[in-house]
């Protein structure tokens, strides 16, 4: 009993996938005729039309009939498809979409409409095909039984170009021969026995070639005869079936008329051996496929439901969670037999799920073959013209989490188009080129499929954002000021803040941006956007690419123990109290010259619990860097996530939850999101590692050693990029601030004896200035005498407070050194210095006041 | 009657001296069943049992090369008497084929 049911859902299933190939030919076709996209086009619709059939879904093999019939003259490039006509065959995709998506009143979804405009294309074809055919050599023209009732009815509305092989066309070419094609129906010879077809043709005059089908489209023959004059088609057609048509390809006499035809601009007319160079073009592309699909042929491939696979990758989650607690058990019974058996079951069971998870995984190119459609349909409503780039479409990623995914990408795709890029006035105007530049790429890392969506458009308004934050109390005024580009352009991940409403004035599309990082979460991505004003935006998805199973860190922090994604760690380090530093209120910890940032996850997680952390675990994103200081690290195990519930939906911190061995369940932490509440910058990241660079990098690289009011002062070598001789002359003073005019800039100057309140000094005639860069402003500290770098000390004391600023003091040729921590300082001189410029504002304004006072 | 079978990566068919008077809609039915899916490597039709096939058996065998020799390998037996009433006609089904490859 054959399975209804089961057959159309196939069918569905199939012409579902034939119509996003279908789609993507389509919109190649933009850029031009490709024979392989107009044969995998053409295939699509004769598929769908054929299978219909069975099912008796009558609408959809109507319109995918006529489809096939404009894009069989396509296909023999009787036409070219213009604009109007992608136009078309794009609907025609849509509208058997649609009355797919609901097989059952399929047969009740009006089609008439597209019907009509494939008709009426396909006359135009008709027309267009005997336009260019008069005169014209290199193509077939016509004898055939015209006016000679429905065989002439026949005749023009079948009318199709015949492509030979291209070796009798040159054949003939060569030797002077006219080539004579008779086309004869099937109907008229079916039944006629070989031996009689076979007395017939022999019959006929000239030198026969070959009897070949016409085209795979239809089920005519063509019979080639080849002779010196064109043969007399009254006496053939004596010999041959009534309809059946004849007709002469004869280069010898109208060589001069096409090359004169040649010159005229006739785009849509057929070219010199159109009949055979499409034909060549395709069997070129075809050799390639055919090369795919022979290496792919190898392969056995089976239509599994995704039910089956689902429940598949169900039993294997719950195997882990038993393996994992048999392990445990094992481990604990201290039986060693079993403990080898056990080692061996558990590599099997790990195997075991990784096929059962990669059974899930799909090619990204599922997702982005749906982008060119998009690009193009929001680009001629916006009346924008972009160039799309997608690269990686071959990475895998769960099925599940590109149906995820899908939503947000559209969602991003359709911003970067309304809002990013901009129109081409516009773009000019910027100095840019017309056309916008829209980028998909993907990669695997670490376990994580990254996805970038790139644009060359105007980028974020971070201005127009400050005033929407402010505006919707989001941050105060002062906050919003503060805020830099990364901590502006996160706003517009806030429900209610999307780009639509705030950046520009295109209205929104229903997908908020806060709704593409909540998708992203819901599947344990994460999505950050980075964007420079007036030259683009990259928005970055990272999502994990399976879903479920995890290989985590298990530690401890407190008394409660938690996961961290493997993919996520870098290292583990045993750290002591003393080890860690304080740089404002975060703690750091020096990581080979560099300050990482410290999250104690005890303090993050209101753990009261007395239990100093021990371990640094490192851990990183795509953006961020940091360390988590935790009790203990416990072991590395695979563990099945299960989504928090609802009610947990504010908890950002967690990535899921997953049961142990011992049945406990196990928080796992969502590193992105520890780093976002936080508030870890990337770029403040940076400036530690600046900051770091004074007592760490730099003990390499060496400290350069000055003067200043009779003590020793060190800088980082690395931090210097100048060092000048001046004269005490060119030094300027205004309100208690000493400048100098140094390349077309007013340069502080830093003056160590009175920050540190080194006493009356007389500075000499000629000075040092040691010029600095801190945080995009020049500084530079005044010196008496500039010595040697000095990267060896004979004694460093970091640990004894030596003053604001100072980093260690040191022992240097018997002299002590103070080093200094010139960020810092150069921060603390400006904002004391701005605070001394306006308390002296505010006594020069009261003064004023008071003399007025006076004189009044 | 002619007889259809599939097995493992193989389609058969083969078709029996009755089938010289086939109909169009039974022979397009053979056809369709004919098809190639995802696991068809060889397809084999066998006109042995008809010396003198009706052409349409023999353009559909042709049709059903051209749509699908790309994808499948296609193995045709005939009857020595079919063979060389084809050679002397040059009814050459897979020389279209093969002349646009080469």
């Amino acid at each position: 009993m054959v399975d209804y049911s089961k057959l159309l859902n196939n069918y569905i299933s199939e012409a579902s996938d034939l119509l996003d190939e279908a789609e993507e030919a389509v919109l190649a076709l933009e850029n031009g005729f490709e024979a392989s996209k107009v044969d995998r086009l053409f295939r699509a619709m004769h598929t769908i039309k054929g299978n219909a059939g069975l099912f008796d879904l009558v609408r959809i093999r109507e319109l995918a009939h006529a489809a096939e019939t404009v894009l069989g003259y396509v296909r023999n490039q009787t036409i070219t498809l213009e604009m109007d006509g992608i136009d078309l065959i794009l609907m025609v995709v849509d509208r058997l979409r649609q009355m797919m998506s609901d097989t059952e009143k399929s047969n009740e979804v009006e089609i008439e409409d597209l019907i009509e405009k494939l008709n009426a294309l396909a006359g135009e074809t008709i027309e267009k095909s005997e336009d260019s055919e008069n005169g014209s050599a290199g193509t077939v023209s016509e004898h055939g039984p015209e006016g000679e009732g429905t065989a002439a009815v026949t005749s023009s509305t079948i009318r199709l170009k015949i492509s030979l092989p291209s070796k009798y066309v040159k054949e003939a070419e060569l030797e002077g021969r006219v080539l004579t094609l008779i086309l004869i129906e099937p109907d008229s010879i079916a039944h006629m026995p070989l031996t009689q077809f076979s007395a017939m043709v022999e019959g006929l005059p000239g030198q026969r070639k070959a009897i070949l089908p016409v085209s795979e489209k239809s089920t005519r023959i063509v019979i080639v005869l080849s002779a010196a004059e064109p043969l007399d088609t009254d006496s053939l057609k004596s010999q041959l079936p009534a309809d059946a048509m004849i007709r002469v390809l004869d280069k010898r006499e109208k060589e001069p008329q096409q090359e004169a035809q040649t010159g005229a601009t006739q785009p849509d007319q057929p070219k010199e051996d159109a009949a055979a160079s499409p034909k060549e073009a395709t069997a070129k592309t075809n050799g390639k496929e055919k090369k795919a699909v022979q290496s792919g042929s190898h392969e056995n491939h089976l239509k599994v439901s995704a039910e089956l696979i689902q429940s598949l990758i169900n039993l294997a989650s719950e195997t882990v969670i038993a393996r994992n607690e048999l392990v445990q058990k094992v481990q604990e019974s201290g039986d060693t037999s079993l403990q080898a058996s056990t080692k061996k079951i558990n590599q099997l069971v790990s195997r075991l799920q990784e096929e059962i998870m990669r059974t899930r995984l799909q090619e990204l190119d599922l997702l982005f073959q749906r982008v060119p459609r998009l690009v193009r349909d929001t680009s001629h409503a916006t009346g924008k013209q972009i160039e799309l780039v997608t690269e990686g479409g071959d990475v895998e990623l769960d099925r599940a989490l590109i149906d995820a995914i899908s939503d947000p990408v559209t969602h991003l795709v359709r911003n970067a188009i309304d809002h990013g890029i901009e129109g081409p006035e516009e773009r000019k105007a910027a100095g840019k080129g017309p056309v916008g530049r829209l980028e998909l790429s993907a990669g695997l890392r670490s376990g994580n499929v990254i996805l970038n969506l790139s644009d060359d458009g105007r980028g974020l308004n971070y201005d127009r954002i400050r005033e929407k934050a402010i505006e919707k109390g989001i941050a105060s005024t002062e906050h919003a000021m503060e805020m830099d580009h990364k901590a502006l352009a996160d706003l517009i991940f806030l429900p209610g803040f999307s780009t639509s409403q705030e950046v520009t004035t295109t209205s929104g599309r229903g997908v908020g941006m806060d709704v593409v990082r909540s998708n992203l979460k819901r599947v344990g991505g994460s999505a950050e956007i980075v964007s420079e004003t007036g030259k683009g935006t990259t928005v970055t998805l990272v999502i994990p690419q399976t879903l479920s199973i995890l290989n985590c860190l298990l530690l401890r922090s407190g008394d409660a123990r938690y996961g961290i994604a493997q993919a996520n760690l870098k290292e583990v380090l045993q750290v002591t109290k003393e080890d860690l530093d304080h740089i404002r209120e975060h703690l750091a910890y020096e990581l080979r010259g560099h300050l990482l940032p410290v999250v104690d996850l005890q303090q993050l997680l209101w753990d009261k619990t007395d239990d100093e952390g021990q371990f640094i675990a490192v851990v990183a994103t795509e953006t961020h860097r940091f360390g988590l200081l935790i009790s203990e690290v416990l072991n590395s195990e695979e563990v099945v996530i299960r989504p928090l519930g609802p009610e947990f939906a504010d908890v950002r911190l967690f990535a899921g939850a997953a049961i142990m061995g011992d049945g406990e369940a196990v928080l796992i932490m969502d590193v992105a999101s520890v780093a976002r509440h936080m508030d870890l910058d990337p770029a403040s990241i940076a400036n530690e590692e600046i900051a770091a660079m004074n007592l760490s990098d730099n003990m390499t690289d060496g400290y350069l050693l000055f003067d200043s009011a009779g003590y020793r002062f060190g800088v980082p070598v690395g931090s210097v990029p100048r060092v000048e001789k001046i004269s005490r002359k060119h030094i300027d003073k205004f309100l208690d601030l000493e400048t100098i005019n140094y390349r077309s800039q007013i340069v502080p100057l830093v003056s160590l004896d009175k920050i540190y309140d080194l006493g009356n000094h007389q500075r000499a005639e000629d000075l040092y200035m040691i010029v600095f860069q801190i945080n995009g402003f020049q500084v530079a500290l005044l010196a008496d005498d500039v010595f040697n770098v000095e990267d060896q000390f004979q004694a460093l004391d970091r640990d004894t407070y030596s003053g604001p600023s100072v980093h260690a003091q040191a022992i240097s040729n018997d002299v002590k050194v103070l080093l200094l921590d010139i960020q810092d300082l150069a921060m603390n001189f400006k904002k004391d210095h701005s605070h001394k410029l306006k308390q002296k504002e505010e006594l020069e304004r009261e003064k004023e006041e008071k003399q007025k006072v006076e004189s009044a | 009657m002619a007889n259809f079978f599939r097995r493992s990566s193989t389609a058969s068919l083969s078709f029996e001296h009755t089938d010289a008077k086939i109909d169009a809609a039974h022979l397009e039915e053979l056809f369709t069943d004919l098809k190639p899916d995802d696991q068809t490597e060889t397809v084999r039709i066998n006109l042995n049992e008809l010396p003198d096939p009706p052409m349409n058996i023999l353009i559909a065998v042709g049709q059903f090369a051209a749509d699908h020799s790309e994808n499948v390998s296609i193995e045709t037996k005939v009857h020595p008497q079919t063979a060389q009433q084809m050679n002397k006609i040059n009814l050459g089904w897979f020389e279209y084929q093969e002349a646009e490859n080469g």
